[in-house]
Protein backbone atom coordinates (compact mmCIF):
# COMPACT_ATOMS: atom_id res chain seq x y z
CA UNK A 1 0.00 0.00 0.00
CA UNK A 2 1.53 3.61 -1.20
CA UNK A 3 1.76 6.22 0.92
CA UNK A 4 -0.29 9.24 -0.30
CA UNK A 5 1.98 11.71 1.31
CA UNK A 6 4.90 10.20 -0.31
CA UNK A 7 3.59 10.32 -3.63
CA UNK A 8 1.93 13.94 -3.71
CA UNK A 9 5.88 14.91 -2.13
CA UNK A 10 7.04 12.89 -4.97
CA UNK A 11 5.31 14.72 -7.70
CA UNK A 12 5.63 17.86 -6.24
CA UNK A 13 9.29 17.74 -5.89
CA UNK A 14 10.16 16.93 -9.54
CA UNK A 15 7.52 19.14 -10.66
CA UNK A 16 10.07 21.51 -13.24
CA UNK A 17 9.77 25.26 -11.86
CA UNK A 18 12.37 27.69 -11.02
CA UNK A 19 12.02 30.85 -9.47
CA UNK A 20 9.56 33.27 -10.55
CA UNK A 21 10.85 36.46 -12.41
CA UNK A 22 10.51 39.85 -9.06
CA UNK A 23 11.11 42.08 -11.65
CA UNK A 24 7.79 41.57 -13.61
CA UNK A 25 5.86 40.93 -10.61
CA UNK A 26 7.12 44.80 -8.86
CA UNK A 27 5.69 46.47 -12.15
CA UNK A 28 2.31 44.71 -12.00
CA UNK A 29 1.58 45.42 -8.01
CA UNK A 30 2.35 49.04 -8.89
CA UNK A 31 0.15 48.94 -12.08
CA UNK A 32 -2.83 47.40 -10.01
CA UNK A 33 -2.16 49.71 -7.20
CA UNK A 34 -2.88 53.13 -9.27
CA UNK A 35 -5.48 51.64 -11.61
CA UNK A 36 -7.98 50.25 -8.97
CA UNK A 37 -7.13 52.68 -6.86
CA UNK A 38 -8.72 54.95 -9.35
CA UNK A 39 -9.11 58.50 -7.77
CA UNK A 40 -6.14 61.22 -5.94
CA UNK A 41 -6.50 60.30 -2.48
CA UNK A 42 -5.44 63.07 0.12
CA UNK A 43 -1.97 62.01 -0.15
CA UNK A 44 -1.41 64.77 -2.90
CA UNK A 45 0.08 65.59 -6.81
CA UNK A 46 2.58 62.37 -6.36
CA UNK A 47 -0.47 60.02 -6.06
CA UNK A 48 -1.86 61.46 -9.48
CA UNK A 49 0.62 61.46 -11.16
CA UNK A 50 1.48 57.57 -10.36
CA UNK A 51 -2.01 57.25 -11.68
CA UNK A 52 -1.55 59.47 -14.40
CA UNK A 53 1.88 56.94 -15.53
CA UNK A 54 -0.18 53.77 -15.11
CA UNK A 55 -2.56 55.26 -17.63
CA UNK A 56 -0.22 56.32 -19.90
CA UNK A 57 1.54 53.07 -20.22
CA UNK A 58 -1.21 50.65 -20.19
CA UNK A 59 -3.35 52.10 -22.93
CA UNK A 60 -4.29 48.51 -24.50
CA UNK A 61 -5.37 47.57 -21.19
CA UNK A 62 -7.86 50.50 -20.84
CA UNK A 63 -9.68 49.65 -23.78
CA UNK A 64 -9.72 46.35 -23.53
CA UNK A 65 -12.75 45.30 -21.57
CA UNK A 66 -14.45 48.16 -22.07
CA UNK A 67 -14.71 47.26 -25.71
CA UNK A 68 -15.88 43.72 -24.68
CA UNK A 69 -19.03 45.28 -22.91
CA UNK A 70 -19.83 47.37 -26.29
CA UNK A 71 -18.68 50.79 -23.81
CA UNK A 72 -15.84 52.46 -26.12
CA UNK A 73 -13.28 53.76 -23.92
CA UNK A 74 -13.80 57.83 -25.14
CA UNK A 75 -10.39 60.18 -24.16
CA UNK A 76 -13.21 63.01 -24.66
CA UNK A 77 -15.96 61.51 -22.56
CA UNK A 78 -16.43 63.80 -19.00
CA UNK A 79 -14.47 62.27 -15.89
CA UNK A 80 -16.57 59.82 -13.74
CA UNK A 81 -19.20 59.69 -17.25
CA UNK A 82 -19.63 56.89 -19.55
CA UNK A 83 -17.27 56.02 -21.50
CA UNK A 84 -14.57 58.37 -18.89
CA UNK A 85 -12.59 56.96 -16.46
CA UNK A 86 -13.05 57.01 -12.75
CA UNK A 87 -9.84 57.76 -11.99
CA UNK A 88 -9.92 61.12 -13.70
CA UNK A 89 -12.41 62.29 -11.53
CA UNK A 90 -11.27 65.34 -9.26
CA UNK A 91 -12.30 63.57 -6.02
CA UNK A 92 -11.03 62.28 -2.86
CA UNK A 93 -10.85 59.03 -1.85
CA UNK A 94 -13.16 57.70 1.14
CA UNK A 95 -10.80 57.13 3.87
CA UNK A 96 -11.79 55.00 7.29
CA UNK A 97 -10.95 57.47 9.55
CA UNK A 98 -11.71 60.38 7.59
CA UNK A 99 -14.49 63.12 8.03
CA UNK A 100 -16.88 61.61 5.75
CA UNK A 101 -16.69 57.99 4.35
CA UNK A 102 -18.64 56.25 1.77
CA UNK A 103 -18.96 52.41 0.72
CA UNK A 104 -21.52 50.92 -1.36
CA UNK A 105 -23.27 47.51 -1.54
CA UNK A 106 -25.09 45.52 -3.98
CA UNK A 107 -28.31 45.49 -1.78
CA UNK A 108 -28.30 41.53 -2.26
CA UNK A 109 -31.69 40.52 -0.92
CA UNK A 110 -33.60 42.61 -4.12
CA UNK A 111 -31.07 42.39 -7.18
CA UNK A 112 -33.07 39.41 -8.45
CA UNK A 113 -36.59 40.08 -6.78
CA UNK A 114 -37.60 43.49 -7.62
CA UNK A 115 -35.76 43.74 -11.15
CA UNK A 116 -33.05 41.60 -12.53
CA UNK A 117 -31.81 44.09 -14.88
CA UNK A 118 -31.39 46.55 -12.79
CA UNK A 119 -28.47 46.57 -9.76
CA UNK A 120 -29.93 47.90 -6.37
CA UNK A 121 -26.94 49.15 -4.43
CA UNK A 122 -27.00 50.75 -1.01
CA UNK A 123 -24.83 53.98 -0.53
CA UNK A 124 -23.45 53.99 2.78
CA UNK A 125 -22.39 57.43 4.31
CA UNK A 126 -20.57 57.23 7.78
CA UNK A 127 -18.17 59.66 9.78
CA UNK A 128 -16.93 59.14 13.37
CA UNK A 129 -18.45 58.38 16.51
CA UNK A 130 -16.41 60.21 18.61
CA UNK A 131 -16.52 63.15 16.38
CA UNK A 132 -19.18 63.08 13.72
CA UNK A 133 -20.29 66.03 11.32
CA UNK A 134 -22.61 67.50 10.11
CA UNK A 135 -22.37 67.28 5.52
CA UNK A 136 -24.01 69.85 3.47
CA UNK A 137 -25.30 67.28 0.62
CA UNK A 138 -24.97 68.21 -2.73
CA UNK A 139 -25.93 65.17 -4.30
CA UNK A 140 -24.88 61.20 -4.87
CA UNK A 141 -24.39 59.27 -8.20
CA UNK A 142 -23.27 55.26 -8.27
CA UNK A 143 -21.47 54.07 -11.06
CA UNK A 144 -20.13 50.79 -12.03
CA UNK A 145 -16.63 50.12 -13.95
CA UNK A 146 -15.10 47.78 -15.81
CA UNK A 147 -11.33 46.09 -14.87
CA UNK A 148 -9.49 49.15 -16.18
CA UNK A 149 -12.19 51.97 -14.43
CA UNK A 150 -13.76 52.90 -17.29
CA UNK A 151 -17.54 53.96 -16.67
CA UNK A 152 -19.97 51.51 -17.91
CA UNK A 153 -23.23 52.52 -16.50
CA UNK A 154 -24.39 54.93 -14.37
CA UNK A 155 -27.80 56.20 -12.32
CA UNK A 156 -27.82 59.06 -10.05
CA UNK A 157 -29.04 58.62 -6.10
CA UNK A 158 -32.11 60.64 -4.75
CA UNK A 159 -31.80 62.13 -1.37
CA UNK A 160 -34.96 63.05 -1.01
CA UNK A 161 -34.73 66.34 0.75
CA UNK A 162 -31.52 66.01 2.11
CA UNK A 163 -29.52 69.36 2.60
CA UNK A 164 -27.70 69.01 5.17
CA UNK A 165 -27.10 65.55 7.65
CA UNK A 166 -25.32 64.74 10.68
CA UNK A 167 -23.24 61.48 9.71
CA UNK A 168 -21.67 59.39 12.72
CA UNK A 169 -20.21 55.75 12.53
CA UNK A 170 -23.16 54.10 14.56
CA UNK A 171 -25.60 56.36 12.59
CA UNK A 172 -24.76 56.18 9.03
CA UNK A 173 -26.59 57.69 6.35
CA UNK A 174 -28.23 54.80 3.86
CA UNK A 175 -29.04 56.10 -0.03
CA UNK A 176 -30.55 53.65 -1.86
CA UNK A 177 -30.25 53.61 -5.76
CA UNK A 178 -30.58 51.13 -8.42
CA UNK A 179 -28.23 51.51 -12.04
CA UNK A 180 -29.94 50.07 -15.42
CA UNK A 181 -27.13 47.25 -16.43
CA UNK A 182 -27.18 48.86 -19.48
CA UNK A 183 -27.45 52.41 -19.13
CA UNK A 184 -24.40 53.30 -20.86
CA UNK A 185 -24.72 51.41 -24.05
CA UNK A 186 -26.92 50.97 -26.97
CA UNK A 187 -25.45 47.85 -28.13
CA UNK A 188 -24.28 44.80 -26.13
CA UNK A 189 -25.47 44.60 -22.32
CA UNK A 190 -22.85 44.25 -19.67
CA UNK A 191 -21.75 41.43 -19.36
CA UNK A 192 -18.67 40.29 -16.72
CA UNK A 193 -17.04 41.37 -13.75
CA UNK A 194 -17.46 45.28 -12.48
CA UNK A 195 -17.25 47.27 -9.51
CA UNK A 196 -20.19 49.69 -8.34
CA UNK A 197 -18.67 53.47 -6.93
CA UNK A 198 -20.20 55.93 -5.18
CA UNK A 199 -19.38 59.46 -5.69
CA UNK A 200 -20.74 61.60 -2.96
CA UNK A 201 -20.73 65.54 -2.91
CA UNK A 202 -20.64 67.30 -0.14
CA UNK A 203 -19.83 71.22 0.88
CA UNK A 204 -15.81 70.46 0.32
CA UNK A 205 -15.69 68.78 -3.13
CA UNK A 206 -16.40 64.93 -4.05
CA UNK A 207 -15.83 61.59 -2.43
CA UNK A 208 -15.78 58.58 -4.08
CA UNK A 209 -16.12 55.20 -2.10
CA UNK A 210 -16.88 51.61 -2.68
CA UNK A 211 -15.07 49.44 -5.49
CA UNK A 212 -17.54 46.82 -4.53
CA UNK A 213 -17.40 43.77 -7.36
CA UNK A 214 -20.77 43.02 -8.98
CA UNK A 215 -20.59 39.95 -11.55
CA UNK A 216 -23.48 40.48 -14.45
CA UNK A 217 -24.71 38.28 -16.57
CA UNK A 218 -25.87 39.41 -20.31
CA UNK A 219 -27.35 42.75 -18.95
CA UNK A 220 -28.98 40.91 -15.78
CA UNK A 221 -27.98 40.83 -12.03
CA UNK A 222 -27.65 36.35 -12.32
CA UNK A 223 -29.30 34.26 -9.35
CA UNK A 224 -26.71 31.07 -8.15
CA UNK A 225 -29.58 29.09 -9.00
CA UNK A 226 -28.86 26.09 -10.47
CA UNK A 227 -25.27 26.42 -9.65
CA UNK A 228 -22.54 23.73 -7.68
CA UNK A 229 -22.00 25.74 -4.27
CA UNK A 230 -17.99 25.63 -5.08
CA UNK A 231 -18.58 28.20 -7.78
CA UNK A 232 -20.55 30.32 -5.84
CA UNK A 233 -18.48 30.27 -2.13
CA UNK A 234 -15.27 30.63 -3.83
CA UNK A 235 -13.17 33.65 -3.28
CA UNK A 236 -14.32 34.10 0.33
CA UNK A 237 -11.87 36.32 2.50
CA UNK A 238 -11.25 34.16 5.50
CA UNK A 239 -9.37 36.64 7.42
CA UNK A 240 -13.54 37.17 8.15
CA UNK A 241 -15.22 34.49 10.55
CA UNK A 242 -19.04 33.70 9.91
CA UNK A 243 -20.95 31.71 11.99
CA UNK A 244 -24.73 31.32 12.04
CA UNK A 245 -27.44 29.44 13.03
CA UNK A 246 -30.28 28.05 10.73
CA UNK A 247 -33.47 26.74 11.97
CA UNK A 248 -36.94 26.06 10.00
CA UNK A 249 -40.32 27.07 11.42
CA UNK A 250 -43.14 29.12 11.03
CA UNK A 251 -44.72 32.83 11.91
CA UNK A 252 -46.87 32.61 14.12
CA UNK A 253 -50.00 34.90 14.76
CA UNK A 254 -48.42 37.14 17.36
CA UNK A 255 -45.04 37.57 14.62
CA UNK A 256 -42.90 35.24 16.21
CA UNK A 257 -40.90 32.55 14.85
CA UNK A 258 -41.75 29.31 16.15
CA UNK A 259 -38.79 26.79 15.75
CA UNK A 260 -40.06 23.56 15.01
CA UNK A 261 -43.46 24.57 14.20
CA UNK A 262 -44.07 24.46 11.15
CA UNK A 263 -41.79 24.24 7.88
CA UNK A 264 -42.42 27.49 5.98
CA UNK A 265 -40.46 29.77 7.61
CA UNK A 266 -36.33 29.48 7.15
CA UNK A 267 -34.46 31.54 9.90
CA UNK A 268 -30.68 32.21 9.85
CA UNK A 269 -28.40 33.93 12.35
CA UNK A 270 -25.10 34.92 11.48
CA UNK A 271 -22.43 37.04 12.71
CA UNK A 272 -19.38 38.13 11.35
CA UNK A 273 -15.93 38.57 13.40
CA UNK A 274 -12.45 39.07 12.86
CA UNK A 275 -9.54 36.48 12.73
CA UNK A 276 -6.50 37.39 14.52
CA UNK A 277 -5.81 41.04 14.46
CA UNK A 278 -7.55 41.58 11.72
CA UNK A 279 -9.24 45.26 11.11
CA UNK A 280 -11.78 46.88 8.92
CA UNK A 281 -14.61 49.26 9.27
CA UNK A 282 -17.49 50.21 6.79
CA UNK A 283 -20.79 48.88 5.28
CA UNK A 284 -22.21 45.60 4.93
CA UNK A 285 -24.84 44.37 2.58
CA UNK A 286 -27.57 42.06 4.12
CA UNK A 287 -27.45 38.48 5.08
CA UNK A 288 -27.93 36.03 2.07
CA UNK A 289 -29.04 32.50 2.79
CA UNK A 290 -28.71 29.85 0.01
CA UNK A 291 -29.75 26.12 0.41
CA UNK A 292 -27.81 23.35 -1.71
CA UNK A 293 -28.91 19.33 -2.10
CA UNK A 294 -27.19 16.63 -1.72
CA UNK A 295 -25.44 17.27 -5.14
CA UNK A 296 -23.91 20.61 -4.11
CA UNK A 297 -26.48 22.41 -6.43
CA UNK A 298 -27.80 25.87 -4.91
CA UNK A 299 -31.53 24.79 -5.08
CA UNK A 300 -32.37 27.89 -3.02
CA UNK A 301 -31.45 31.99 -2.89
CA UNK A 302 -32.78 34.18 -0.59
CA UNK A 303 -32.05 36.87 -3.14
CA UNK A 304 -34.67 35.67 -5.47
CA UNK A 305 -37.73 36.03 -3.21
CA UNK A 306 -40.24 38.83 -3.79
CA UNK A 307 -40.85 39.08 -0.25
CA UNK A 308 -36.77 39.79 -0.03
CA UNK A 309 -36.37 43.15 2.14
CA UNK A 310 -33.48 45.40 1.41
CA UNK A 311 -30.51 46.00 3.90
CA UNK A 312 -27.16 46.87 4.83
CA UNK A 313 -25.22 47.73 7.72
CA UNK A 314 -22.34 49.55 9.16
CA UNK A 315 -19.18 47.28 10.71
CA UNK A 316 -16.10 48.46 12.47
CA UNK A 317 -13.84 45.26 12.94
CA UNK A 318 -12.87 43.73 15.39
CA UNK A 319 -14.85 46.34 17.75
CA UNK A 320 -17.88 45.99 16.45
CA UNK A 321 -19.16 42.93 14.28
CA UNK A 322 -21.43 41.87 11.82
CA UNK A 323 -24.89 40.51 13.19
CA UNK A 324 -27.70 39.52 10.94
CA UNK A 325 -30.29 37.39 10.70
CA UNK A 326 -32.77 36.87 7.56
CA UNK A 327 -36.20 35.22 7.10
CA UNK A 328 -36.89 33.49 4.13
CA UNK A 329 -39.74 31.58 2.68
CA UNK A 330 -39.01 27.44 2.58
CA UNK A 331 -39.37 28.11 -0.88
CA UNK A 332 -36.83 26.72 -3.74
CA UNK A 333 -35.58 28.22 -7.01
CA UNK A 334 -38.59 27.32 -8.86
CA UNK A 335 -40.84 28.98 -6.76
CA UNK A 336 -42.36 25.78 -5.15
CA UNK A 337 -42.31 24.67 -1.29
CA UNK A 338 -39.18 22.27 -0.90
CA UNK A 339 -39.08 19.39 -1.58
CA UNK A 340 -38.79 16.83 1.01
CA UNK A 341 -34.42 15.69 1.16
CA UNK A 342 -31.56 17.31 3.37
CA UNK A 343 -30.24 20.70 2.66
CA UNK A 344 -26.99 21.91 3.79
CA UNK A 345 -27.30 26.60 4.36
CA UNK A 346 -24.67 28.82 3.15
CA UNK A 347 -24.72 32.37 4.57
CA UNK A 348 -22.83 34.89 2.65
CA UNK A 349 -22.38 38.71 2.56
CA UNK A 350 -20.28 40.98 1.21
CA UNK A 351 -18.76 43.99 2.84
CA UNK A 352 -17.57 47.30 1.38
CA UNK A 353 -14.61 48.91 3.40
CA UNK A 354 -14.58 53.08 4.12
CA UNK A 355 -11.25 52.59 2.30
CA UNK A 356 -11.51 53.30 -1.64
CA UNK A 357 -8.06 52.16 -1.63
CA UNK A 358 -8.91 48.57 -0.14
CA UNK A 359 -9.21 47.38 -3.49
CA UNK A 360 -12.97 45.58 -3.72
CA UNK A 361 -14.95 44.30 -1.57
CA UNK A 362 -14.77 40.81 1.17
CA UNK A 363 -16.97 37.70 0.60
CA UNK A 364 -17.68 36.25 3.63
CA UNK A 365 -19.37 33.55 3.52
CA UNK A 366 -19.67 29.90 4.86
CA UNK A 367 -21.62 26.46 5.71
CA UNK A 368 -23.62 27.39 8.60
CA UNK A 369 -25.29 24.05 9.00
CA UNK A 370 -28.18 21.36 7.58
CA UNK A 371 -31.02 20.38 8.14
CA UNK A 372 -33.63 17.26 6.48
CA UNK A 373 -37.02 18.76 5.59
CA UNK A 374 -39.71 16.38 5.19
CA UNK A 375 -42.19 14.43 6.99
CA UNK A 376 -42.01 12.29 9.79
CA UNK A 377 -37.91 12.55 10.21
CA UNK A 378 -37.60 17.10 10.01
CA UNK A 379 -34.49 17.72 11.82
CA UNK A 380 -35.07 21.63 11.32
CA UNK A 381 -32.19 23.28 12.83
CA UNK A 382 -28.43 22.93 12.55
CA UNK A 383 -25.20 25.38 13.09
CA UNK A 384 -22.37 25.78 11.90
CA UNK A 385 -19.26 28.07 11.35
CA UNK A 386 -16.59 28.76 8.89
CA UNK B 1 13.03 50.33 -2.80
CA UNK B 2 10.04 50.08 -0.72
CA UNK B 3 9.41 47.51 2.20
CA UNK B 4 6.72 45.62 0.25
CA UNK B 5 9.00 45.34 -2.55
CA UNK B 6 11.83 43.82 -0.05
CA UNK B 7 9.21 41.88 1.45
CA UNK B 8 8.31 40.38 -2.31
CA UNK B 9 11.23 40.01 -3.56
CA UNK B 10 12.21 37.89 -0.60
CA UNK B 11 9.34 35.90 -0.63
CA UNK B 12 10.12 34.96 -4.56
CA UNK B 13 13.62 34.14 -4.28
CA UNK B 14 13.17 31.54 -0.64
CA UNK B 15 9.54 30.22 -1.22
CA UNK B 16 9.21 31.00 -4.64
CA UNK B 17 9.65 27.34 -6.37
CA UNK B 18 7.84 25.58 -3.11
CA UNK B 19 4.55 27.75 -3.38
CA UNK B 20 4.61 27.12 -7.32
CA UNK B 21 4.80 23.33 -6.24
CA UNK B 22 2.12 23.82 -3.83
CA UNK B 23 -0.22 24.75 -6.91
CA UNK B 24 1.54 22.20 -9.27
CA UNK B 25 -0.70 20.05 -7.11
CA UNK B 26 -3.47 22.11 -7.39
CA UNK B 27 -3.42 22.73 -11.22
CA UNK B 28 -1.49 19.77 -12.41
CA UNK B 29 -0.03 21.97 -15.03
CA UNK B 30 3.68 23.88 -14.84
CA UNK B 31 2.86 26.79 -16.53
CA UNK B 32 -0.65 26.85 -14.61
CA UNK B 33 0.84 26.95 -11.71
CA UNK B 34 2.63 29.52 -12.52
CA UNK B 35 0.44 31.93 -13.27
CA UNK B 36 -1.66 30.80 -10.22
CA UNK B 37 1.30 31.83 -8.11
CA UNK B 38 2.13 35.30 -9.75
CA UNK B 39 -1.50 36.07 -10.16
CA UNK B 40 -1.74 35.39 -6.11
CA UNK B 41 1.81 37.38 -4.64
CA UNK B 42 0.16 40.43 -6.91
CA UNK B 43 -3.52 40.07 -5.78
CA UNK B 44 -1.95 39.99 -2.36
CA UNK B 45 0.89 43.05 -2.34
CA UNK B 46 -1.84 44.93 -3.90
CA UNK B 47 -4.47 44.34 -1.42
CA UNK B 48 -1.92 44.67 1.74
CA UNK B 49 -0.20 48.25 0.92
CA UNK B 50 1.96 47.13 4.26
CA UNK B 51 2.76 43.23 4.24
CA UNK B 52 4.71 42.52 7.91
CA UNK B 53 7.58 39.78 6.68
CA UNK B 54 7.94 37.37 4.59
CA UNK B 55 6.22 34.82 6.61
CA UNK B 56 3.10 36.47 6.68
CA UNK B 57 3.18 37.14 2.90
CA UNK B 58 3.26 33.57 2.36
CA UNK B 59 0.43 33.03 4.97
CA UNK B 60 -1.28 35.40 2.47
CA UNK B 61 -0.07 34.08 -0.65
CA UNK B 62 -1.36 30.07 -0.19
CA UNK B 63 -4.09 31.73 1.05
CA UNK B 64 -4.55 33.86 -2.19
CA UNK B 65 -3.50 30.72 -4.23
CA UNK B 66 -6.17 28.50 -2.94
CA UNK B 67 -9.24 31.48 -3.55
CA UNK B 68 -7.41 31.96 -7.00
CA UNK B 69 -7.63 28.58 -7.84
CA UNK B 70 -11.36 27.97 -7.03
CA UNK B 71 -12.35 31.08 -7.85
CA UNK B 72 -10.50 30.31 -11.33
CA UNK B 73 -13.54 31.47 -13.66
CA UNK B 74 -13.35 35.57 -11.96
CA UNK B 75 -9.77 35.99 -13.59
CA UNK B 76 -11.03 37.60 -16.90
CA UNK B 77 -7.73 39.59 -17.34
CA UNK B 78 -3.79 37.81 -17.76
CA UNK B 79 -1.03 40.52 -17.72
CA UNK B 80 1.32 38.22 -20.39
CA UNK B 81 3.67 41.25 -19.97
CA UNK B 82 5.46 39.71 -17.15
CA UNK B 83 8.16 37.66 -17.94
CA UNK B 84 7.21 34.00 -17.74
CA UNK B 85 9.52 31.89 -15.27
CA UNK B 86 12.08 29.91 -16.54
CA UNK B 87 11.30 26.43 -17.32
CA UNK B 88 13.88 23.51 -17.22
CA UNK B 89 13.00 20.86 -19.16
CA UNK B 90 11.23 17.58 -18.05
CA UNK B 91 12.79 15.68 -15.45
CA UNK B 92 13.59 12.23 -15.92
CA UNK B 93 15.98 11.64 -13.53
CA UNK B 94 14.41 8.72 -11.97
CA UNK B 95 13.44 4.72 -12.93
CA UNK B 96 10.84 5.31 -15.46
CA UNK B 97 7.69 3.31 -12.95
CA UNK B 98 8.98 6.83 -10.97
CA UNK B 99 8.10 8.59 -13.60
CA UNK B 100 4.95 7.26 -14.68
CA UNK B 101 3.71 7.15 -11.23
CA UNK B 102 4.09 11.54 -10.87
CA UNK B 103 2.11 11.52 -14.06
CA UNK B 104 -0.46 9.04 -12.80
CA UNK B 105 -0.80 11.32 -9.57
CA UNK B 106 -0.82 14.52 -11.50
CA UNK B 107 -3.48 12.94 -13.88
CA UNK B 108 -5.83 11.56 -10.52
CA UNK B 109 -5.70 14.85 -8.90
CA UNK B 110 -6.68 16.56 -12.34
CA UNK B 111 -9.98 14.03 -11.63
CA UNK B 112 -10.87 15.57 -8.35
CA UNK B 113 -13.19 18.45 -7.46
CA UNK B 114 -11.60 21.67 -7.02
CA UNK B 115 -12.10 21.88 -3.28
CA UNK B 116 -11.45 18.33 -2.92
CA UNK B 117 -8.34 18.73 -4.48
CA UNK B 118 -7.83 21.57 -2.08
CA UNK B 119 -8.73 19.06 0.71
CA UNK B 120 -6.40 16.84 -0.37
CA UNK B 121 -3.33 18.65 -1.17
CA UNK B 122 -4.18 20.77 2.31
CA UNK B 123 -4.00 17.74 4.48
CA UNK B 124 -1.59 14.92 2.61
CA UNK B 125 0.81 17.57 1.24
CA UNK B 126 0.85 20.97 3.56
CA UNK B 127 0.08 18.69 6.63
CA UNK B 128 -2.49 20.78 7.89
CA UNK B 129 -4.77 19.53 10.79
CA UNK B 130 -7.99 18.80 9.93
CA UNK B 131 -9.16 22.21 11.23
CA UNK B 132 -6.89 24.06 9.49
CA UNK B 133 -7.83 22.96 6.01
CA UNK B 134 -11.33 23.76 7.25
CA UNK B 135 -10.08 27.00 8.12
CA UNK B 136 -8.68 27.71 4.90
CA UNK B 137 -11.94 26.86 2.85
CA UNK B 138 -14.12 28.09 5.17
CA UNK B 139 -15.55 24.77 5.59
CA UNK B 140 -16.77 22.70 8.17
CA UNK B 141 -14.62 20.07 9.87
CA UNK B 142 -17.49 17.58 9.46
CA UNK B 143 -17.38 18.57 5.36
CA UNK B 144 -13.21 18.75 4.91
CA UNK B 145 -13.34 14.96 6.43
CA UNK B 146 -16.25 14.23 3.81
CA UNK B 147 -14.05 15.35 1.24
CA UNK B 148 -10.90 13.92 1.79
CA UNK B 149 -12.75 10.69 2.09
CA UNK B 150 -13.79 10.94 -1.22
CA UNK B 151 -10.83 12.12 -2.59
CA UNK B 152 -9.40 9.72 -1.36
CA UNK B 153 -11.41 7.19 -2.41
CA UNK B 154 -11.42 8.42 -6.38
CA UNK B 155 -7.29 8.46 -6.04
CA UNK B 156 -7.87 4.86 -5.19
CA UNK B 157 -9.94 4.04 -8.44
CA UNK B 158 -6.57 5.53 -10.45
CA UNK B 159 -3.80 4.75 -7.93
CA UNK B 160 -4.44 1.23 -5.99
CA UNK B 161 -4.67 1.37 -2.12
CA UNK B 162 -3.24 4.11 -0.51
CA UNK B 163 -2.18 4.79 2.98
CA UNK B 164 -3.43 7.52 4.14
CA UNK B 165 -2.08 8.19 7.58
CA UNK B 166 -2.98 9.71 10.29
CA UNK B 167 -6.91 10.44 10.75
CA UNK B 168 -7.90 6.97 11.63
CA UNK B 169 -11.40 7.63 11.59
CA UNK B 170 -10.92 9.16 8.04
CA UNK B 171 -12.72 5.89 5.98
CA UNK B 172 -15.51 5.86 8.51
CA UNK B 173 -17.15 9.52 7.99
CA UNK B 174 -20.88 9.44 7.26
CA UNK B 175 -22.15 12.02 5.69
CA UNK B 176 -23.63 13.59 8.69
CA UNK B 177 -24.79 16.78 8.46
CA UNK B 178 -24.72 20.29 10.34
CA UNK B 179 -21.58 19.05 12.65
CA UNK B 180 -18.16 20.53 12.80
Amino acid sequence: MRDLRDLLSETARHAPVDVPATGGLVGRVRRRRAVRTGVRSAAGVGAVGAIAFAAVHVPSLQNQAADEAGIASDPAAEAGSCGGRLADLDATASTVDGPVRVAVVPAATSTVGIDSSTLDVAVVVGSSFEDPVVMSFGGASVVLTDDDGIVVATAEVDPGALAQVELGSQKPLYLWSGIGLESCSDQAPLDGDYEVWAVLQDGAGQIVGGGTPVRVADGQVPTVCGRDIDDVVTGVDHELAIEGEIQLGTVGEDTEFESGAGTDTLWLRTEVTARGDESDAGAMDGVRLLLTDESGTVVMDSATSPNAGRSAEWYDLPAVGLGGQLFADAVGCDGQPLPEGDYEAWALRMTSSWDAEEPGGRLVGANVGGFSFGSGSSDGSGSGEG
Amino acid sequence: MADWERTLDALVRDRGPALVRHAYLLTGDTAAAEDLVQDAIVATFVRRAQVRDERAAEAYVRRAILTTFLDGHRRAVRFRSVRHLLLRDEQHDGPESAVSDRDAVTEALRTLAPRVRACVVLRFYDDLPIADVAEQLGLSVGAVKRYLSDGTRALEVALGPLRAPVDDDLHDVTATRGQS
